[in-house]
């Protein structure tokens, strides 16, 4: 269907927008992570280490997630209560302990990572993932979940004082998060083949946030969009050559200037 | 009459700022109640208070007899009790519709299966929440198909928009934090005939007012508050004529 090449950047790309959907849950409810690299990996080892033992793949994706969501549940109780600025700071110093806890755990290789995983993962399995996720946040802005994340985002204490349980929705909306970071790593294990902790270092965080930022976040198309610009822009770049993360770097200054609010412009809910 | 709410010997510091010194009060069930004060009385930390988005220092709070002291805020208000802010607080990013929706929150969709039902869209909460809405955005006097976003409105339609959604919880007390502020004349004798029509309903109000007008011609029951404390209680023609309220809003000693 596409060159092997870009069969390859598809199937990255898609592992991006399910990063940036596992950005975007959060940060509808006002929860910034800078974390999300922490929980890929976790969904990243845990698939690839059930795949090696035959495990089937859709079972050992769950399980990847579900242990990713687990992990957000404890790092969201004590990041929840702190506010703003500080759950970045926590939440950037869990990713950071899950690569150096991967770094010394022997049993996944070490530092010299995790080799010989199975190329399990197909592009049509990406998009079946990203149509799901995309579902599931058109939903919850529907009901009175999604209501309650955006009011949290605005206002935390007025959110409160209208009956909002705000531990409850921020962890669900956190977990739910660390949940799909642990699926995009799961599907990424089994396209790259061989994982090793650097790969989940802090930039793997930081660019999930570049895309949730760009796409904007009043569009549940954004984070879609945002991944897809930033994967793809630097592919076609390529012409430019050795200026090509110059050239990228200055397309987002231009976009950051011209649309403060991300690129897509908040849509129009109907509601009836 | 039995009281609503109870409030018994409340203080509340601000480091050294003593706030709220030893308030004791009652509120009884189905009043107007008004809270007036000069400014820095502590009238809002009061409410705020009452709403638990403070807690007090000292002293308890007792709605219908049960001591609730120490809840978290969306406790409180799913026990019953809702409010509105000095500064209208909307969520932009919603219609006004939806925004009186959010008061729905704790009333409907309890429980993980519901809500479950509801999000692959067969549940029929949804649909009841959006009718309460209607009718509250109606019972408040604005037009029922508010899609609009609530920051394209006037303040006091603002204003409406915020008691709407804290009728729509269904409160049995419902705290005013100064509704009339900044409003036109006109809009003010509005406001004043909707605070009736809610006493209709059979909820209790607690309002904190600095027009006075509006307060004598509504409130059944006016607590003055001066320096954080207590300093008269009683039926509005009975505060005109109290020498120490007049001397804490004329400042003759």
């Amino acid at each position: 269907m596409l060159g092997g090449y870009w069969e390859s950047v598809a199937v990255f790309l898609g592992v991006n927008c399910l990063m940036a959907l596992s950005l975007y849950i959060p940060m509808t409810a006002g929860l910034i992570s800078l974390g999300q690299g922490g929980f890929m990996a976790i969904g990243a080892y845990l698939s690839a280490v059930l795949t090696k033992a035959d495990v089937p793949f859709a079972l050992a994706l769950a399980a990847g997630g579900g242990a990713a969501a687990i992990a957000g549940l404890i790092v969201g109780t004590p990041a929840l209560r702190i506010r703003g600025i500080y759950v970045m700071i926590l939440t950037l110093g869990f990713g950071e302990i899950v690569r150096v806890f991967f770094q010394n755990f022997e049993p996944t290789g070490g530092p010299s990572g995790l080799g010989g995983i199975a190329p399990l993962t197909e592009l049509w399995q990406l998009v079946v993932a990203n149509a799901i996720g995309l579902l599931v946040i058109w939903r919850i802005r529907a009901v009175r979940l999604g209501r309650a994340m955006i009011a949290i985002h605005e206002d935390n204490a007025a959110a409160e004082a209208m009956g909002i349980n705000l531990t409850r929705t921020k962890l669900l909306a956190f977990s739910l998060g660390a949940f799909v970071a642990g699926i995009a790593g799961g599907f990424y294990a089994h396209q790259a083949l061989f994982i090793d902790p650097n790969q989940f270092d802090f930039s793997r965080s930081a660019i999930a946030f570049l895309y949730v930022v760009l796409g904007g976040l009043a569009n549940p198309l954004g984070p879609f969009v945002g991944a897809a610009i930033v994967t793809l822009l630097p592919e076609m770049l390529r012409f430019v050559q050795d200026w090509r993360m110059t050239v990228f770097g200055a397309l987002l200054v231009v976009l950051a200037v011209w649309r403060p609010g991300g690129l897509l412009p908040a849509l129009r809910w109907r509601q009836k | 009459m039995t009281p609503i709410l109870r409030v018994e010997d409340v203080s509340r510091r601000f480091g050294g700022y003593q706030a709220l010194s030893h308030v004791t009060c009652e509120i009884a069930a189905g009043h107007i109640h008004a809270l007036i004060g000069p400014n820095g009385a502590g009238k809002s930390t009061l409410l705020n208070v009452i709403g638990g988005s403070l807690r007090p220092n000292d002293g308890r709070l007792f709605f219908e007899e049960n001591d609730y002291t120490g809840k978290r805020p969306d406790q409180i208000s799913t026990m019953g009790i809702a409010r509105s802010f000095q500064h209208v607080r909307l969520v932009p990013g919603l219609s006004v519709l939806e925004n009186v929706m959010i008061g729905c929150h704790a009333r409907i969709n309890r429980g993980p299966f519901r809500n479950l039902l509801q999000f692959l869209g067969i549940g029929h909460a949804e649909a009841s929440a959006r009718r309460t809405a209607r009718e509250m955005l109606d019972f408040v006097g604005l037009p029922v198909n508010s899609r609009s976003e609530p920051d394209q409105m006037p303040l006091a339609d603002q204003r409406r928009v915020e008691i709407a959604r804290a009728l729509a919880s269904e409160p049995r007390l419902l705290l005013l934090d100064e509704p009339a502020a900044g409003l036109h004349p006109t809009d003010i004798s509005s406001f004043s005939v909707l605070i009736q029509k809610i006493r209709g309903l059979r909820i209790t109000t607690l309002l904190v007012e600095h027009n006075m007008r509006l307060i004598m011609s509504i409130a059944d029951t006016v607590t003055v508050l001066r320096a954080g404390s207590v300093i008269a209680n009683g039926p509005p023609a009975a505060i005109r004529q109290n020498a120490e309220v007049i001397s804490a809003y004329l400042g003759t000693e």
